[in-house]
């Protein structure tokens, strides 16, 4: 197994909004390199252009007013802009899927998950009625719903919301893709809910070989199952790091406020830090490092208020964009691109496969 | 499933109730006396008298307040305002012109009108449910603007002007086709008037309709799984509008009844829409009031009718 | 969907002001929006200065196609269709806009009213409307201009008003007639901003349940009021040339595109067809520029609306 293959490669991607307004740059450059059986977590506030990334993956960007304006998106090598609609179509549910944020809605309401599930099946392989059923059986009691025979029949409405979203990966897993992107899987639902399926999350990626492309807004999520993190702040990455040196030492201030305003164990604050001031307007980002306004250390430092820090790689596989980062001004641009960042927790089985 | 029923049946109850109490009120109550134009005023006043006790126009409007309280009393129940609820359920009124009754009128006239509307409508429906899914789909394109740019043009011209012009057009070609039913395929005019001026409103309905529910959580799932673009529309999201849908062609009910008013005058069919009109011009009170009620009724009914076909169709309320 | 990137900045303003910058960039909207304001201008202005088109019998020059004197050509008594055309737009438009400023305020009221009570008074309220709705929209109008036939509200005092005959009784029974609509949004909107935060701190503290509906409440609801207001004006538009063509319209004497399109159906057999283009031509153009100014203002003001 190759440590170093990416799965999924992203350069340079710009996905913009053409609004009455003006131009919203939703994404804005974003370049990263999702390695095999990682976990990879895009994380930032609403707003920052990770759900346009992960739909800009799947060129499912409404449009209009949405357009890739450029970029490369590369799946195993293949580049997926350069598909043609029909081609793209047969890699979407096939070897990317994608399970969302509100799984009532994201359902069909009128058929039944049985119905829903066959035809993902249906559609990429050529199986008979009676095969297709038995697989969308097997891989709703594979996603650890019980009773499958009985829930297969049953409507979206008629299951409960973590049910649902188990529906949904199963759904998204059932032709057996290589990538599955995960966009805000557990939001909506309920806290030990969102354990459970954080954990099926895990069981699957270690059990098929999975690679989770994770979006999610919840350091908590993150902590528990990321291996990769990347930071997201108005359309740009501004942080790059595996998820150990991440949490140990982040480098960006942007970062380092998310965590601040974190609660901890074994520290005694009467109240939690918070990062002061708003996420910026799209339609007018401020000139200079974006974040300058509601930096701690920018918010007064002329260089930060003139020009943008482009991303760079101050530590090995460790990239930010800060240029009150120590070391900052010395270090290489690097390519996030150019490989994964290698990363498997200690802990972790090694995946029997 | 069945108490959801039951429920629009007794609130479908209550509103015949208050039709028949608007048509009361509307036809009979604000009216009021209309003999003069049935009795010669020179017979005097006897001859109407007699007119008005014929027709129970001499009733107490409401309840009969001179035997007092005594409800048991069947004269306190014999007013206008009961006789016309029992006229109304039983269809038993008859014309003040002509003496006939109204349930053979209707079954003379309603042939005449149902050979316009149902053409007219399934023609209609059929062509703007598919020009509104082709739209649907090239939605955003420049084919997608023209169609809708032409439906709103269509609906922005006076049904009357559509008669007007159609009708001189007809005289033009085939003089014969341009008026009455002489040759019965006379119909095809009108049916084609009906079609193509109210296309225009409907597509733009369905588009719609049809759009608004492109953009949900579901379509992009199917997106998602790779379905191609006609099965997220046909298979995913006309079955999620079929309640708006169904809804438009059920509520149409009534029109198929009473046909299409100016059309049927327009073009001299001599259907239930100019009897309807002529009633009204002789103050012709049962008839104008009994195919009000008439199609009121027809109306909810359809309502009800879509609600049961939509609990049987929809799993989110079949299932409640 | 959580579309990141979205205007961000469209929270900080008032859904008004938002919604006129919207409107004020779209050329279709302001161009249309000047059509009707052109209109109402010609509605105004047209009554002063022809006003005794009327009687302006000219018995030589009958039936005569458009020339340099008579752009449009003129009626079967010689008088100017052109200005015939003209002082129909005041028809139209004091129709229209009698009948919406009937319609839309008890629609909001009685729609406010059942959606903030609820209870027995909805259900009176909801009872009443589907019984209305439940006739058929031009037999509903039909039977109020009958039951009106022989009505005259104030006889005798400067205020008459002769519903059976005259321009106000169309208008009226437009105007009671086409409510329900409006109710019905208001009511549904309401139901929901009952149960808002900023209602249930007022409720908290006190506040008269009549005091919170007209304050808080109603304000909230009134871009449905704009909104079918503009579409309503449609509606009474196209409802006037049918009942003049029913003989239950504004009445002989009063220039009305109705009637001048009713009439045609005599005259284009015999070659007149200048006055039904005329009268085609007004109406197409205010039912398209309202349609659009309607159609614009729902999506600028409330998108959730599209399909009601």
């Amino acid at each position: 197994m190759s440590e170093n293959a990416a799965i999924l490669t992203v350069r340079g991607l710009q996905t913009h909004f053409f609004t009455m307004d003006g131009v919203v740059k939703a994404v804005d450059g974003v370049s990263f390199a999702v390695g095999r059986r990682q976990t990879f977590a895009l994380v930032g506030e609403s707003g920052c252009g990770k759900s346009v990334t992960a739909l800009s993956i799947m060129r499912l960007v409404p449009h209009p007013p949405g357009r890739i304006v450029a970029g490369e998106v590369l799946l195993d090598g293949t580049s997926l802009l350069a598909l043609r609609e029909r081609q793209m179509r047969q890699v979407r549910g096939a070897k990317v899927s994608m399970i969302f944020q509100e799984p009532m809605t994201s359902l069909n309401p009128v058929y039944t998950v049985g119905n829903q599930i066959v035809e993902a099946i249906r559609l990429h392989q050529r199986l008979p009625g009676r095969r297709a059923r038995d697989q969308a059986v097997a891989v709703l009691s594979q996603v650890g719903i019980p009773d499958p025979a009985q829930r297969y029949k049953e409507y979206p409405h008629q299951l409960s919301g973590g049910m649902r979203q188990r529906a949904m990966i199963a759904m998204a897993l059932s032709c057996d893709p290589d990538l599955l992107i995960a966009d805000e899987p557990t939001t909506a639902l309920d806290v030990t809910i969102e354990a459970q399926i954080l954990d099926l999350l895990k069981r699957l990626k270690a059990e098929r070989g999975l690679t989770i492309m994770l979006i999610t807004h919840d350091l908590a999520v993150v902590a528990e199952t990321a291996d990769v993190v990347a930071v997201m702040y108005a359309s740009k990455l501004v942080e790059l790091a595996d998820v150990q040196a991440l949490f140990q030492r982040p480098l960006h201030p942007y970062t380092q406020g998310l965590f601040r305003s974190l609660p901890r164990l074994g520290q005694k604050k009467r109240r939690l830090e918070t990062i002061p001031g708003s996420v910026p307007n799209p339609l007018a980002f401020p000139a200079g490092c974006k974040f300058h306004p509601r930096c701690l250390i920018g918010a007064g430092l002329e260089r930060c208020q003139t020009a943008e820090p482009p991303l760079r790689l101050l530590q090995p596989n460790h990239y930010a964009a800060c240029w009150e980062c120590p070391g900052y001004a010395e270090a290489p641009a690097g390519d996030p691109a150019a490989a994964p960042i290698p990363y498997h927790p200690p802990e972790q089985n090694e995946p029997a496969d | 499933m069945l108490a959801f029923i039951l429920r629009r049946l007794i609130q479908a109850v209550f509103t015949i109730f208050g039709v028949m109490l608007l048509t009361f009120i509307l036809f009979r109550a604000i009216p009021g006396d209309v003999s003069a134009r049935y009795v010669n005023p020179k017979l005097g006043k006897a001859a109407r008298d007699a007119w008005m006790e014929r027709h129970r126009m001499n009733l107490p409007l409401v309840l009969n307040t001179a035997v007092h309280v005594q409800f048991w009393k069947p004269e306190f129940w014999n007013t206008q305002f009961f006789w016309h609820l029992r006229q109304s359920l039983t269809f038993e009124a008859r014309s003040f012109k002509t003496d006939e009754k109204l349930t053979k009128i209707v079954a003379e006239r309603a042939k005449y009108s149902l050979a316009l509307t149902v053409p007219a409508m399934a023609l209609g429906w059929l062509l703007a449910l598919v020009v509104a899914c082709v739209v649907a789909y090239f939605r955003g394109s420049w084919f997608d603007y023209l169609m809708t740019f032409l439906a709103v043009l269509g609906m922005c011209v006076p049904y009357l002007a559509y008669m007007i012009g159609v009708q001189w057009f007809m005289f033009n070609v085939k003089p014969t086709a341009a008026w009455g039913l002489r040759y019965p395929t006379n119909i095809y005019v009108p049916v084609a008037i009906a079609v193509i001026a109210g296309v225009g409103a409907s597509v733009r309905f369905y588009r719609t309709v049809i759009l608004d529910e492109v953009n949900r959580d579901y379509v992009r799932t199917a997106m998602a799984k790779g379905v191609p673009l006609p099965g997220v529309l046909f298979r995913h999201v006309l079955r999620n509008c079929m309640l708006p849908i169904l809804t438009s062609l059920v509520t149409a009910i009534p029109f198929l009844i009473i046909g299409s008013l100016l059309l049927e005058q327009f073009f001299g069919i001599p259907g239930l829409g100019p009897l309807m009109l002529g009633s009204i011009n002789d103050r012709d009170i049962p008839i104008v009031t009994n195919l009000t009620f008439l199609t009121a009724a027809l109306y909810t009914l359809g309502l009800l009718l879509t609600d049961v076909l939509y609990a049987v169709f929809d799993p989110r309320i079949r299932l409640r | 969907m959580t579309i990141s990137g979205a205007p961000g900045g469209a929270d900080a303003r008032s859904l008004w002001g938002d919604a006129a910058r919207r409107l004020r960039r779209d050329k279709a909207a302001v161009a249309c929006f000047a059509v009707v304001v052109l209109y109402a201008l010609i509605a105004v202005v047209c009554p002063f200065v022809w006003s005794d088109w009327a009687d302006s019998y000219d018995y030589d020059n009958i039936n005569r196609p458009p020339s340099l004197t008579h752009p449009m050509g003129t009626d079967e008594f010689g008088r100017s269709v052109l200005q015939k055309t003209l002082l129909g737009a005041s028809t139209s438009m004091t129709v229209g806009f009698m009948a919406n400023i009937i319609a839309v305020p008890l629609g909001i009221v009685l729609g406010a009213v059942a959606g903030y009570y609820g209870g027995r008074l909805d259900d009176l309220i909801v009872w009443f409307y589907t019984t209305v709705a439940s006739i058929p929209g031009l037999i509903r109008l039909i039977a109020i201009k009958f039951a009106f036939a022989e009505t005259v509200l104030f006889a005798n005092t400067p205020f008459e008003m002769d519903l059976g005959h005259g321009m106000s009784g169309v208008y009226i029974a437009l105007g009671m007639m086409s409510w329900v609509g409006t109710c019905r949004l208001v009511r549904a909107e309401v139901m929901k901003i009952r149960e808002l935060d900023y209602v249930l701190a007022a409720r908290a503290v006190g506040t008269p349940s009549i005091v919170i509906l007209f304050r808080h409440v109603v304000p909230n609801v009134l871009h449905i009021g704009i909104i079918n207001f503009s579409l309503g004006f449609v509606g009474a538009i196209s409802a006037e040339v049918m009942l003049s063509y029913l003989g239950l319209g504004v009445g002989t004497g009063i220039p009305s595109w109705g009637a001048m399109i009713d009439a045609a159906k005599m005259d284009l057999v015999v070659g007149r067809w200048w006055e039904i283009t005329s009268a085609v031509a007004a109406t197409f153009l205010i039912v398209l520029a309202w349609n659009i100014v309607g159609d614009r203002l729902r999506d600028a003001l409330d998108p959730r609306l599209r399909t009601a």
